[in-house]
């Protein structure tokens, strides 16, 4: 017959019935607790590691510097080894551990991106985790569900990020990092779905101390961006040659005003009382401001005239400032030396050879 | 509604009816065809109005900006307090006179409107100590009787206890908004309430906010949210000079003007003694003093100012001079030490008030230009010798062996300024087995070694995952065995295997209790028949759940040799009476089962372990 199936149901049944051994589930378990897999994946991280072991020299990073890097999986593999190491007293841990390894790597891969949301205590997707210290549900602990929010692709993606000392750590404790897998216009908007498409993951940003920062990201960034932090919507100036308090002028719908060659238009003084005790005379800047204002155009695109102060508060907005940086040299076809000493050149003249990363522009 | 991530400005929002006292009529007019009009009886009722006038509850302060008790770098920032209240800034007036008038002045014209009765004013500590931040006092002592009179308080209204402060009406005039200025730096703001700033609590998304005018200059600051209404006297007060008198400075000078005069007579009535009173005294014969009062300039370019100041100096010439004749005998200086020693000042009702703290320090966007950019492993040259990087980012580093000799050593952080590949090997049980030799150098790699102690140091000082480890070693370990002795079960009892993964732990238990029991029934030592009424043992019931043609085809598949079937040497329990076991056709049989009964035991002393 013509519609027999190569095997019926029921044969297939009594095959694997009678065929022992089928449904034996003789691989190893490799799920890991919790515990054990929260911590191995914040080694993955580098959480914790002690911080000569990330600079061994500090002339590696010196004072108001930021470099970036990638990170070594290799060195982070051999860290979740050292840490299986423990107790591993015989064979029989050795085995255990050689058996178990991929699976444990397969896993972290999967699980260091939930570190970051572990870190701050919520899912990056809504899943809130069980309150520290709070009776873990059985068979649910809070590790799981954020798991469960981060997506499982594929796992072990190159990880970058870079490390900033700087002053601004210390001062601005709350300033955003963020990265994007290539460059977008200047007066990018962060919370457009398109934009947030092109965002990496940030796998960690901590700071180490007060003034240095590490962050990680997933994937390899064409864009960098330091943002101020943002505490409500601000209103200042900005400084200028001299310490010249200066606003640079913006159009009505809060961008700034730019000259057809997409340069900045010259910004406007902001006069001050006598009397030397840094009062901005609020009716010479409202002039100064209104003496700027363009023609109206659609979209909000121009200049507004001095109405009120609603039109001033806009004079003197003072959004976050916005500090880039972006990739400039394509070295893809530069060969990496990939062992010491192959080429060692303690002074290191040749700049074909070495990546570069450079500020392009500022953004306000 | 406003999209997320976006604010809408407005200059101002007026509320439909102001805070007062107000008396509605209602009145209706009835008209009938027939009899005409016939209006009904009318009634009057009195609402009250009320809003936020002598004091600001926390609440309706939605945030400020720079943050409270924040310590930073705020000097190019101009202080904010933003109020959960669109309406509030318009509430009350501070120009009852109504001198600003919408389009007067020079470009731009003036807007409409009145201007606000809020203003945000900030002060540094040694201009407005702590001592000058009074708490809960009568409202009368802080407005003058002339801003009394245009608010018309109400009998209650003149007991109210607020707060205040109390400044140098100089100062106050320096840095006071100027009455048209004030509606400059008010606004209403619309967010949406999806945007998580500002959204605090049960906001509609609008917002009052009320920006300073100064900017803060490193040390520590206050910011006061005041209330102008109806206070002309702050706004009409002209300075004596524009900087110049300071409180410091006098009692500076009354501490070192030489007081013995004797012979004089004391001053009466606070007019100076010897010569003319002072408005009558010429400006040219004024000696300045000998030192400058102050260091800040007098206003410039502006002849009636200066005028101003040199009067208001010569006033001083002469008041300090006065006080110097007093100086000895302070019991009789009626009136006039208190108009000398305290220049004049002004209390102003406190709404809301907070301190920060500015750092000096370079703003963000200088440090983010200053910053040395490059990747990890890059040295510029500077001072000293340089450590010796290679183009990989290793670093040489001396290593004190573990024979105690000294060598040098590469050495690499996780950070690397090149991406590289993962290592396939591994995994790696020991540090010594993550050593590398570097040929070219001839020189040893310790990068891995050193991450690989990092990893067993730090797992071993957390005593909890030392205890997870084992925990989940011995459950895998354990769960092997398990899965061993099932399999060795299942091979001793020649059963077909799979049918129930459940029924081989399940007999190995019961296995184990008959062996290790008291009282071994000797009908069936080893409890077969216990699992024998299982289903997945029931040709019948097999046949019906498979849908198999006959139990015959069920019987089957379970195999030849079935429980208690086996060559018919353990029979059915219940069936043939114990005397019946023929021992030595079994002993194949039970050689297996008591092997299966040692792996089962295994399993018993892992669980005791546990």
């Amino acid at each position: 017959m013509s519609t027999r199936p190569w095997i019926s149901a029921d044969a297939a049944l009594a095959e694997r019935l009678a065929a022992a051994g089928q449904l034996d589930a003789t691989a190893p378990e490799s799920a890991l607790p919790p515990y054990l897999e929260s911590f191995l994946a914040h080694l993955r991280l580098l959480v914790g590691v002690p911080f000569q072991y990330l600079v061994p020299d500090a002339r590696l990073l010196p004072d108001e510097s930021i470099r970036f890097f990638y990170l070594d999986r290799s060195w982070t593999d051999r860290l979740v080894d050292g840490a299986m190491a423990v107790g591993q007293i015989g064979s029989r841990e050795q085995a255990h551990y050689h058996a178990q390894a991929a699976p444990v790597r397969d896993t972290l891969d999967r699980t260091e991106r939930a570190v970051r949301g572990l870190q701050r205590r919520v899912s990056g997707f809504g899943i809130k985790p069980a309150l520290p210290g709070a009776a873990a549900a059985p068979g649910a602990s809070a590790f799981d569900a954020l798991k469960t929010g981060a997506d499982h692709g594929p796992g072990a993606g190159t990880v970058t990020g870079f490390l900033l000392r700087s002053a601004l750590v210390s001062g601005w404790p709350h300033l955003d990092v963020r990265a994007y897998r290539q460059t977008l216009p200047p007066d990018f908007d962060p919370a457009d779905p398109a934009t947030k498409a092109l965002q990496l993951r940030t796998l960690r940003l901590e700071r180490l101390s007060p003034a240095v920062l590490l962050v990680l990201f997933e994937g390899v960034p064409q864009l960098v961006v330091l943002e101020e932090p943002h505490h409500g919507v601000q209103f200042g100036v900005r400084r200028g040659a001299g310490d010249q308090p200066q606003i640079w002028l913006r159009r009505a719908n809060g961008r700034l005003m730019r000259n057809p060659d997409d340069s900045l238009v010259a910004p406007v003084p902001v006069p001050m009382r006598p009397g030397g005790k840094n009062v901005v005379d609020v009716r010479a800047l409202r002039a100064a401001l209104d003496a700027r204002k363009t023609a109206p155009a659609p979209g909000g695109e121009h200049v507004p005239p001095q109405t009120g102060g609603g039109s001033f508060a806009l004079g003197v907005l003072s959004p976050p400032y916005r500090q880039r940086f972006e990739g400039t040299v394509d070295e893809a076809n530069a060969p990496p030396p990939v062992r010491p000493g192959l080429a060692l050149r303690p002074w290191l003249a040749d700049d074909i050879l070495r990546a570069r990363v450079a500020r392009l522009r500022e953004d306000d | 509604m406003v999209d997320p991530g976006h604010m809408n400005l407005y200059d101002r929002m007026d509320p439909p009816l102001r805070p007062g006292d107000y008396r509605l009529d209602v009145s209706t007019a009835v008209a009938l065809s027939t009899k005409g009009a016939s209006p009904l009886p009318g009634e009057s009722r009195y609402l009250r109005v009320e809003g936020p006038r002598f004091s600001l509850l926390p609440q309706e302060v939605a945030g400020v900006f720079p943050p409270r008790n924040a310590v930073g770098i705020f000097e190019d920032a101009l202080p904010q307090v933003v109020l959960g209240r669109r309406t509030l800034a318009w509430e009350r007036e501070a120009d009852e006179a109504g001198k600003v008038v919408a389009g007067a002045g020079p470009e731009p014209p003036l807007p409409d409107g009145k201007p606000p009765w809020l203003a945000l004013l900030l002060f540094s500590e040694a201009e407005l100590p702590d001592t000058a931040v009074r708490r809960q006092v009568d409202l009368t002592t802080v407005l003058p009787p002339e801003v009394r009179q245009t608010l018309g308080l109400s009998a209650d209204e003149r007991t109210l206890k607020v707060d205040a402060i109390d400044v140098d009406a100089g100062l106050l005039s320096a840095i006071l908004p100027g009455l048209d200025e004030l509606q400059m730096l008010t606004h209403v703001r619309e967010v949406s309430v999806e945007d998580r700033e500002l959204s605090a609590g049960d906001s509609d998304g609008w917002f009052t906010v009320v920006m300073g005018n100064r900017l803060p200059a490193p040390g520590k600051w206050r910011a006061c949210l005041v209330s102008l209404e109806g206070r002309d006297d702050v706004f009409n007060y002209q300075p004596p000079a524009a900087d110049g008198l300071h409180l410091a400075d006098l009692v500076g000078l009354l501490a070192t003007a030489d007081v013995a005069l004797p012979g004089r007579e004391p001053p009466i009535g606070g007019r100076p003694i010897g010569g003319r009173p002072i408005g009558e005294r010429p400006i040219g014969e004024l000696q300045p003093l000998e030192r400058p009062i102050g260091e800040r300039p007098i206003r410039e370019g502006r002849a009636a100012a200066e005028r101003e100041a040199v009067l208001a100096r010569a006033r001083l010439d002469v008041e300090v001079e006065a006080a110097a004749r007093i100086g000895p005998d302070r019991a009789r200086l009626g009136g006039l030490a208190p108009r000398l020693v305290l220049p004049p000042r002004k209390q102003l009702i406190l709404l809301h008030s907070w301190s920060f703290e500015c750092e000096a320090g370079a703003s963000f966007q200088e440090l983010c230009r200053g910053l040395d950019v490059g990747l990890f492993s890059e040295i510029r040259p500077g001072a000293g010798p340089a450590p010796v990087v290679t183009d990989t980012g290793h670093l040489a580093l001396q290593l004190t062996d573990r024979a105690g000799g000294d060598q040098l050593a590469w050495y690499r952080g996780p950070l690397v300024p090149w991406p590289v590949t993962r290592d396939p090997r591994g995994p790696y049980h020991s540090a010594d087995q993550c050593r590398r030799i570097s040929p070219e150098t001839g020189l040893e790699d310790v990068a891995y070694a050193a991450a690989f102690e990092v990893g067993r140091l730090l797992a071993a000082a957390d005593a909890r995952l030392a205890q997870e480890l084992m925990r989940w070693r011995r459950r895998t370990f354990r769960r092997s065995v398990l899965l061993d002795v099932r399999r060795d079960l299942r091979a001793a009892l020649a059963m077909v295997g799979g049918l129930d993964e459940r029924l081989g732990p399940r007999l190995a238990a019961r296995l184990t209790g008959a062996l290790l029991g008291p009282g071994r029934p000797f009908s069936d030592p080893f409890e077969l028949g216990a699992i024998r009424p299982a289903e997945g043992l029931q040709p019948e019931l097999l046949a019906r759940a498979w849908r198999l043609a006959s139990p015959e085809q069920a019987a089957e598949l379970l195999g030849p040799a079935r429980i208690g079937e086996a060559g018919g040497v353990v029979p059915g329990v219940f069936e043939r009476p114990a005397v019946d076991l023929e021992l030595g056709a079994e002993r194949d049989l039970l050689t297996r089962l008591a092997g299966a009964w040692l792996s089962a035991m295994e399993t018993m002393d892992l669980r005791r372990e546990r």
